[in-house]
Order: structure tokens, then C-alpha cells, then sequence
């Protein structure tokens, strides 16, 4: 559209209002003749303050504006209107037999959008107008996308935040801070329990901020949450994550991540760390701190083949706190440009006397060093302790709720799960038997004990039945990692070995009862020793057998020890279960 | 060439941009430069400066949308004499406004004759 067949917006058909303030009154009679003649609603004012007066009464679409007027000039005034206009866009003319630069550039610092020097040009004048109003209408209709953006933006981020952040932030032991610079962040904080009552957390940093950083969030939550509920291991989840964001992401776009999994039983942390900076897991009982590199690439830039995460196993007690963070933290810059660095994250950790009061000594030190400059990159502060199951509640968690028990699902049944040495390498069967258990609506009620049931037992079977692992490997301090290895090396070279897993439910007065069996190809092991151990131990001592007994409601074992036979019951009546 | 009192041209086109109201414009002019001439002595009189430049500089403003040329280049005058704080030269010139406003309304005359 040129400026010539240009017609200003005017849907309601009501005349488009022009205020002419001048305290000539040969000129006001001049203008009011030019602009009425084009259609437009004339009000008049004599100098400033009468103009003001008619734009809050007349709420006029352009103002024609006399610079030098009695009471108050028009620069003024301008400003004034200009004040009081808020968002919306009022053009202002200003009339001036004024002609040195200076003055001209004053009438537009003033608010000014333009101007028209005597005499008057009637043809300049027309187009002069139009322009203004033109510039007005986009204007308006700027101001109408931005505020759809605004809304669309705010419908979207509380999607994304149901997405994003849905999960257990506010679980015992976690801290966060996330700071967006935009209505989005672009790092990505989740936490959500495992069905055996163990923590998964993940933070990511997505290149960029924004909505187009926070998009590649919910894939990524989405994978995250749900195999978390699955059960899946790290590795399995990191591997899908990869995959999906290697699929989804376009080139140069990846996400610098950690995937943090805390046990069940407040003893071991595994971690994996990808293009993050250093994270630090501070021991409680020794004060001492262990600097964690990342070892991986970032999520999205290696093909699925490509992908071979490595993950820290680190011994974790109770009080003991690992500490992670986006790149936005140490990137933060101050007012003399400078950032705010790993040196300084790393002498809050050299001097801080207390631990519980890491984190905010880290947010403290940031704010101090920053001060009021506005930061260039989303930041994210996460800190999660360690504590043992009673105190997050997890225990109670493994105890059978109240449900409903008019659809009961899948009563009388049984089922045979038979793995092979190549299976049982790559595949984790838990989550699939699981999910499959589930089919019986009141097992629901106890889908965390009998997840962490299948698993133990399994787990039980694949270490000591086929990889003769000793389980007093586990009794000192540093013994989970050298396990956790040990047992890593000999699975995968496992080339012989069945493990045979049978399920059965029957239905009860009450309830129902499920057990399950779990038959290793291995040697066994002196299952009556090892009982009368545990029996002497405190049973919330660790997991293995101890567990196994204090969550079933009979637990037996034949054959030498290479087949456990477990059974727990549900009923509708949770005060009747243990 | 000597400027005219009233731009002709400059009248032609607001007769015909305002037709029957032309006249009241070239009344309402008149009597707004009388008011204007008779403050500017005053205030020359009285040295207040700032309410003098406004004046002028108001008086120039509907001069100039009506054609008085001799008129505008008159204010310019009493402008850079304001501008330029010399002031020696003032007092004669604001007479010359005067005297030009009697020339002003013979020729105002004239056009609401015609």
C-alpha cells in the first residue's frame, strides 16, 4: 500500500478526531477548514493546557500542536500527553514558523512525531496527517500482536511449566533456583521418583534461551518422567533422552545435561554428565568435596550409535549434598564485564563452614558479585541431599493405599518370563514385568512394592546366581563403586546363564496374593547362612534380602538357593497389611 | 521586485480553500494583529523581552499563513534585534510595525472589497 490511496483504520465508521491547539486564531480557522474538508472531527484548544483538557475529553486520534502558545507551549503539553497516553500512540504535528535545526530537533525530543511550518501547505498537510495516522494504526495493531504474543506465550509457559517443572521439585532434599531471562527458560529442571521409591533428576541447559530453548524441553520430559515411572536405569533413560533430542533437535542445537539417580535406600548416587560444568558432591561426615568433569557430550549430537554414556557411581550418605548448575551461573557477568567464574563457585565451597548453607552462600556470593546488572543467560542452582528413605517418606510410600475395588482387572492367572545370557545382558526386563502386573487393579495399590520386589529378586539372581558377585563387597565405605564395576565388567561378558521368572495371582477373601519365583542357572548360594545374618542385622540395614524380607509376607528359597520364592498379599484393608 | 503588502497568491488559495468563511478569516486577522502590534509596543516599551519574542513571534505565524509578507519580514527583524540583545535599533522598528499596520489594513480592505 503507498502513502497515497492510504486510508486510515477506522473500523466503527465513527469520525476520526484531529485537535488543532493554536492561539492564532487565523490559523486555527485555516487548519480546522483543511481538516474538516477531509472528514475528520475538528476540536480546538488556545494554547497548552486548554489542549490537554480537550485530549482527556476528546480523546482526539492526532494532535496539530502550535509550539509557542500563552498559559502552556506545545512542547510541553506534548510531553505531558505523551505521558499520559500510557502504550497507546498519539501523533502529534507540531505547527512551527520555527526553521533552525535546533528547535526542529526539540519539537521531537518533546514527543513530536513530526512537524508542518507556516504557511500551510494544504496538500502537505492531507499527507502529512495520513502518514501520522498510518504510523498510528501499525502502531495499534504492533500492540495488538504483541499482546496475543504476551497471551499465547503464557498459555504456552504454563503448559510447559506442567511439563518442565511437574515434577517433585518440592521433594525432601531438593533445592533449586531457576532463573529465566525470558518468560521461558531455556534449562530444564525435572525430579521424579522411581517406582522402587529411588530419586531420578535431571538439569539441562539448552542452547540459547527462550521459547525456542524451552521447546526441546518437552521431549525431553516426557522421556524422563516416563520411564522414570517405568523404572528404567539411568543408562536407559540417557540413551532415549540422546536419541529423541538427536531426532527432534536441528544442527547446532543440543542440551548440556546431568541425570542424576539416587538409590531407594540412601547409600549410592550414578550420574551422568554431559557438556555441563563441573558439579561437586559434598561428603557431610568428612567435609571433604569430589569435583565431577563431565565425560559425555551433550544430548542431541551423537546418533544412537554414536552413544555410549558414562556414569559416575559415587558412594552417597545421608547429609551429603551434590551440587549442579547450567553454565548461566558462572557466565554471569558483572558491570565491568567480568564473569562471575568457577573460582568463585568453588571458594564458597573452600569457605563455608556450615553445608546446609552451601546453597544459598553460592546465590549470595552471585548476587553480591553481579549486583543490579541485568544477566545475559538463564541460570539454574541445583542442589539435592541425600537422605535415608524414613525421612522422605519413600517407606510409607511401599505401604498398599485404599483403592477402589469395584474393577479389579486380571484375577486368576500366571505367567512365565524366561531370559537367556544375550537378554539378560542388554535388557532390562522390570519395567515390561511391571507394567504387566499392573493390569491387576489392586496390585496398583502396590506397584512401588512389587517394582522394588521384582527387581531385588532379579537383581539377586542376575549377581549372585550367574556372576557370583559377594555381597560383603558392599559392607565398606567405598565398596558400591568397585561393585558397581565389578559387576558392569562381568555382565557383559556373561555368554551362558538363564534366569526364569514366574508370576501367579490367586484371588483371597480380602484381596489378592502374588508370587513370584525366580529361578537362576547359576551355583546357588548358603541361603540358610545368609538368613541368619541378616536376622541379626537391623532390617532397614540395606537392600538385597534384608529388603526382601521386610517387604514380602513370606520368602522362601529351594534349590539350593538358585530359586527364590517370594509371595506379598494386597487387600482392600491397608490396616490389615503390616 | 518589492514584496507585496499581501501575497495575492497566497489570498487566492485561501478563497478559495474557505469561499464564503474568507472573509471572516481576513477579520479575524485584522483584528488579531491589531491586538498583536499594540502588545508588542507595550511590552518593547516596558522591555519585557520573552513576552515580546512571543509575540512577534505569534504575529509572524498568522502573517505568514495569510500572505503579509512586509509584516513577517518587519517581525523577522524585531526577532534577531531579541536574538541578537541589541536593542538600539528596536524601538524604530516596532514604529514601522505600527505604520505598517495602517498600509496592512488599507490592503485587508481592499481584499474584502474585491
Amino acid at each position: 500500500m503507498t502513502l497515497s490511496n492510504y486510508k486510515p483504520n477506522n473500523r466503527s465508521n465513527k469520525k476520526l478526531v484531529v485537535l488543532i491547539a493554536d492561539d492564532n486564531a487565523t490559523d486555527r480557522l485555516i487548519l480546522n477548514t483543511i481538516v474538516s474538508q477531509e472528514g475528520y472531527q475538528v476540536l480546538t484548544a488556545k494554547d497548552g493546557i486548554e489542549a490537554i483538557k480537550q485530549y482527556k475529553q476528546g480523546q482526539p486520534d492526532i494532535i496539530l500542536m502550535d509550539v509557542i502558545m500563552p498559559r502552556l507551549g506545545g512542547m510541553d503539553a506534548a510531553r505531558q500527553i505523551k505521558a499520559d497516553s500510557g502504550s497507546s500512540l498519539v501523533p502529534i504535528l507540531f505547527l512551527t514558523s520555527l526553521h533552525d535545526p535546533d528547535s526542529l530537533a526539540a519539537c521531537l525530543e518533546a514527543g513530536g512525531d513530526d512537524f508542518l511550518s507556516k504557511p500551510y501547505n494544504p496538500v502537505i498537510l492531507k499527507a502529512k496527517i495520513s502518514a501520522a495516522l498510518r504510523v498510528r494504526d501499525m502502531h495499534q495493531q504492533l500492540h495488538r500482536h504483541n499482546q496475543n504474543m504476551q497471551t499465547e506465550q503464557q498459555i504456552a509457559k504454563s503448559i510447559f511449566d506442567k511439563v518442565a517443572h511437574f515434577g517433585q521439585l518440592d521433594r525432601p532434599g531438593i533445592r533449586y533456583v531457576l532463573s529465566p531471562k525470558s518468560v521461558f527458560n531455556g534449562d530444564s529442571l525435572l525430579v521424579a521418583t522411581r517406582p522402587d521409591g529411588g530419586l531420578n533428576c535431571f538439569i539441562g541447559d539448552f542452547t540459547g534461551h527462550g521459547l525456542s530453548a524451552a521447546i526441546g524441553t518437552m521431549p525431553l520430559a516426557d522421556v524422563f518422567y516416563g520411564m522414570t515411572a517405568r523404572g528404567y536405569q539411568l543408562s536407559d533413560i540417557i540413551r532415549e533422552m540422546n536419541d529423541k533430542l538427536y531426532r527432534y533437535l536441528p544442527v547446532n542445537f543440543f542440551c548440556a545435561g546431568a541425570l542424576v539417580e539416587l538409590d531407594n535406600i540412601g547409600r549410592k548416587v550414578k550420574i551422568w554428565l554431559g557438556g555441563l560444568p563441573d558439579i561437586v558432591l559434598y561428603h557431610k561426615t568428612s567435609g571433604t568435596r569430589e569435583v565431577l568433569e563431565s565425560t559425555n557430550l551433550p544430548l542431541g549430537i551423537l546418533s544412537g550409535q554414536q552413544f555410549n554414556p558414562d556414569v559416575y557411581v559415587r558412594d552417597m550418605t545421608q547429609g551429603d549434598q551434590l551440587f549442579l548448575w547450567s553454565d548461566g551461573l558462572h557466565e554471569a557477568m558483572n558491570d565491568q564485564d567480568e564473569m562471575f567464574g568457577d573460582k568463585r563457585v568453588m571458594d564458597v565451597f573452600e569457605n563455608s563452614k556450615e553445608p546446609t548453607c552451601i546453597f544459598d552462600a553460592i546465590l549470595t556470593s552471585l548476587d553480591n558479585f553481579v549486583g543490579n546488572i541485568e544477566r545475559k543467560d538463564d541460570f539454574t542452582l541445583l542442589s539435592v541431599t541425600m537422605y535415608e528413605p524414613e525421612h522422605t517418606g519413600l517407606m510409607t510410600q511401599l505401604r498398599p493405599q485404599p483403592n477402589d475395588m469395584s474393577d479389579q482387572g486380571s484375577q486368576d492367572w500366571s505367567m512365565e518370563y524366561r531370559m537367556q545370557a544375550s537378554s539378560i545382558r542388554n535388557y532390562n526386563p522390570v519395567p515390561f514385568l511391571h507394567k504387566s502386573l499392573m493390569e491387576v487393579q489392586g496390585l496398583n495399590s502396590i506397584h512401588s512394592l512389587v517394582y522394588t520386589l521384582i527387581a531385588e529378586l532379579y537383581s539377586n539372581a542376575i549377581d549372585h546366581g550367574l556372576l557370583k558377585l559377594d555381597s560383603s563387597m558392599r559392607e565398606d565405605s567405598d565398596g558400591f563403586s568397585q561393585y558397581f564395576n565389578e559387576r558392569e565388567q562381568r555382565l557383559k561378558t556373561l555368554s551362558s546363564g538363564e534366569i526364569i521368572l514366574k508370576f501367579q495371582h490367586n484371588v483371597t477373601p480380602h484381596g489378592g496374593a502374588l508370587t513370584i519365583s525366580c529361578q537362576d542357572s547359576g551355583d546357588g548360594f548358603d541361603y540358610k547362612r545368609v538368613l541368619s545374618e541378616v536376622n541379626k542385622q537391623h532390617a532397614f540395614s540395606g537392600n538385597g534380602l534384608p529388603l526382601l524380607l521386610r517387604i514380602t509376607d513370606a520368602l522362601i528359597f529351594e534349590k539350593n538357593g538358585r530359586k527364590a520364592i517370594a509371595q506379598i498379599n494386597w487387600s482392600d484393608n491397608v490396616s490389615s497389611q503390616y | 521586485m518589492e514584496t507585496q503588502i499581501i501575497d495575492r497568491q497566497t489570498v487566492e488559495h485561501l478563497e478559495k480553500l474557505l469561499g464564503d468563511n474568507f472573509q471572516v478569516l481576513v477579520s479575524t486577522f485584522e483584528e488579531d494583529a491589531i491586538i498583536k502590534v499594540s502588545s508588542a509596543r507595550r511590552y518593547c516599551d516596558s522591555q519585557h523581552w520573552t513576552e515580546l519574542s512571543k509575540t512577534i513571534h505569534s504575529l509572524k505565524g498568522a502573517c505568514l499563513n495569510i500572505g503579509a509578507n512586509q509584516m513577517v519580514s518587519l517581525c523577522l527583524k524585531i526577532e534577531a534585534i531579541l536574538r541578537d540583545e541589541n536593542f538600539t535599533a528596536l524601538d524604530a522598528i516596532v514604529d514601522q510595525l505600527e505604520t505598517h499596520l495602517i498600509d496592512l489594513k488599507v490592503a485587508l480592505h481592499e481584499i474584502k472589497v474585491i
